[in-house]
């Protein structure tokens, strides 16, 4: 009678051991059937896998993984593309817009010295047909300088929101991206231009809606932020009434929320 | 220049821009990486998806590239994780149930296994296998590579690799109907 040390037969199973752990193991597979099962299932397991058939690409699939990967990195884009067109488009035609000056850039300036919760009190609201035209040319500006990967990601989410800002909230993957103060204000003005309503937008890291820091929020959502800046995280929720969004700033490693 | 020179010269080229040495590295390595991600993904389309998103996290990454180890073993851990992270994401982000065939008991797993008339479906039952140890396994027992390896790549002691791969070894043989006639272990004394 005996204690079967099965991590021990895995250990040998799996080619781990020598010496005198490795006699021992052998002579328990041999004088115990619980120790041979367990030796027989790693090493049958083990030449199942070793043998069975690696996933291939055809030759099409694999052009088409390599063109995406090298559109990807392909160098800075000149002129303007497609979805720049259609998101200038998409501000020209709002009479007025408002700007709802928040988020991550003023989170950051003023998370210190304004606890932790911010609301739409604090946002700086402006509206004028001058406004919008320097908005508009605004927008331009940071599109042009907007690097590669933050560019591919506005692109992709407002082809995923057809263009036209719908589905709200938007779930934006941001990983990677490099100015989330200029991809934020790019998805403000095109949430803008289509709900006509003042719509703070920002940027969703790969974390997801409030997984990490577990914030709760009710009723409809409108948009979210949350981005992961120098350590701070920075949540946004708007109700369904597009008011009264409500910020919090978190230290991303521990969820704390940041109150000085 | 041997193989692993080979990667790391170009591994070096990309890190400076170059799409041509990128390139190349791709080519010697998309196997590879794919045949990873399909193995943890379980979806043709999003292994392709994870396949683009690790080379184009290794074309951003490129000059963080230590050199310490080997550069395949950074692929499989860019792959690794991108496929991880994906998986993740898929889960909070769908809020979906498993499928069913996470919660229908497993048929098979009382039945001997019959390599000639009832083929296990290996892929399936790999799918089938909690995120953590499905890496360790496809990386161990799939790949070949070794436990320290695998630790680095999936950040976690060797002891915790070993663990996973045994367990996982475990689940896979009771999901392919157990291998023995027997039911699955006693882990008491023997009488």
């Amino acid at each position: 009678m005996h204690s079967h040390d099965l991590d021990l037969i895995a250990e040998h199973a799996s080619g781990f051991l020598t010496g005198a752990a490795e006699t021992r193991a052998a002579q328990l597979v041999d004088s115990c059937e619980t120790c041979r099962q367990e030796f027989n299932t790693h090493r049958e397991i083990r030449s199942i896998l070793a043998t069975a058939p690696a996933p291939a690409m055809s030759d099409s699939e694999r052009t088409n993984v390599r063109r995406s990967v090298l559109d990807g990195v392909a160098p800075a884009r000149s002129g303007v593309s497609p979805w720049q067109r259609r998101f200038l488009a998409v501000a020209a035609s709002t009479a007025a817009v408002f700007v709802v000056v928040a988020g991550v850039g003023v989170l950051n300036n003023f998370a210190s010295d304004s606890g932790n919760v911010l609301t739409a009190a604090d946002s700086t609201i402006a509206s004028s047909e001058d406004f919008a035209a320097a908005e508009r040319e605004a927008a331009g500006d940071a599109m042009q300088a907007m690097g590669d990967e933050d560019l591919r990601i506005f692109e992709e989410t407002a082809e995923d929101t057809g263009g036209k800002g719908g589905g709200f909230p938007w779930f934006v993957d941001a990983t990677g991206v490099q100015d989330p103060e200029a991809l934020a204000y790019l998805f403000e003005e095109m949430a803008a231009g289509v709900a006509e309503q003042p719509v703070e937008f920002g940027v969703a890291d790969a974390e997801g809606f409030g997984a990490l820091c577990g914030a709760v929020v009710e009723g409809p959502l409108l948009g979210v932020i949350l981005s992961d800046v120098d350590g701070i995280r920075v949540e946004t929720f708007f109700s369904g009434d597009h008011t009264n969004p409500t910020i919090t700033t978190y230290d991303s490693d521990t969820c704390t929320p940041i109150t000085d | 220049m041997n193989s692993p020179d080979r990667d790391r010269d170009l591994m070096a080229r990309a890190a400076s821009g170059d799409r041509a040495a990128f390139t190349e590295l791709m080519d010697r390595h998309e196997d590879m990486v794919f045949a990873v991600a399909m193995r943890m993904m379980r979806d043709r389309e999003a292994a392709f998806d994870a396949t683009q998103e690790t080379f184009l996290t290794v074309f951003r990454k490129a000059g963080k590239f230590s050199g310490e180890s080997a550069v395949t073993t950074w692929l499989y851990r860019v792959a690794t994780n991108t496929c991880l992270d994906m998986l993740r994401k898929q889960k909070r982000r769908r809020a979906e149930p498993l499928p069913e065939h996470h919660d229908q008991p497993d048929r098979s797993a009382n039945e001997p296994f019959d390599a000639v008339e009832v083929r296990p479906d290996i892929e399936k039952a790999l799918a089938e296998l909690p995120e953590e140890f499905r890496a360790a396994v496809v990386l161990s027992d799939i790949h070949g590579l070794s436990i320290a390896e695998i630790g680095h790549i999936l950040d976690v002691p060797p002891g915790t690799v070993k663990s996973r791969v045994f367990r996982g070894r475990r689940l896979l043989a009771e999901k392919l109907g157990n291998l023995m006639d027997q039911p699955r272990r006693q882990r008491t004394d023997d009488a």
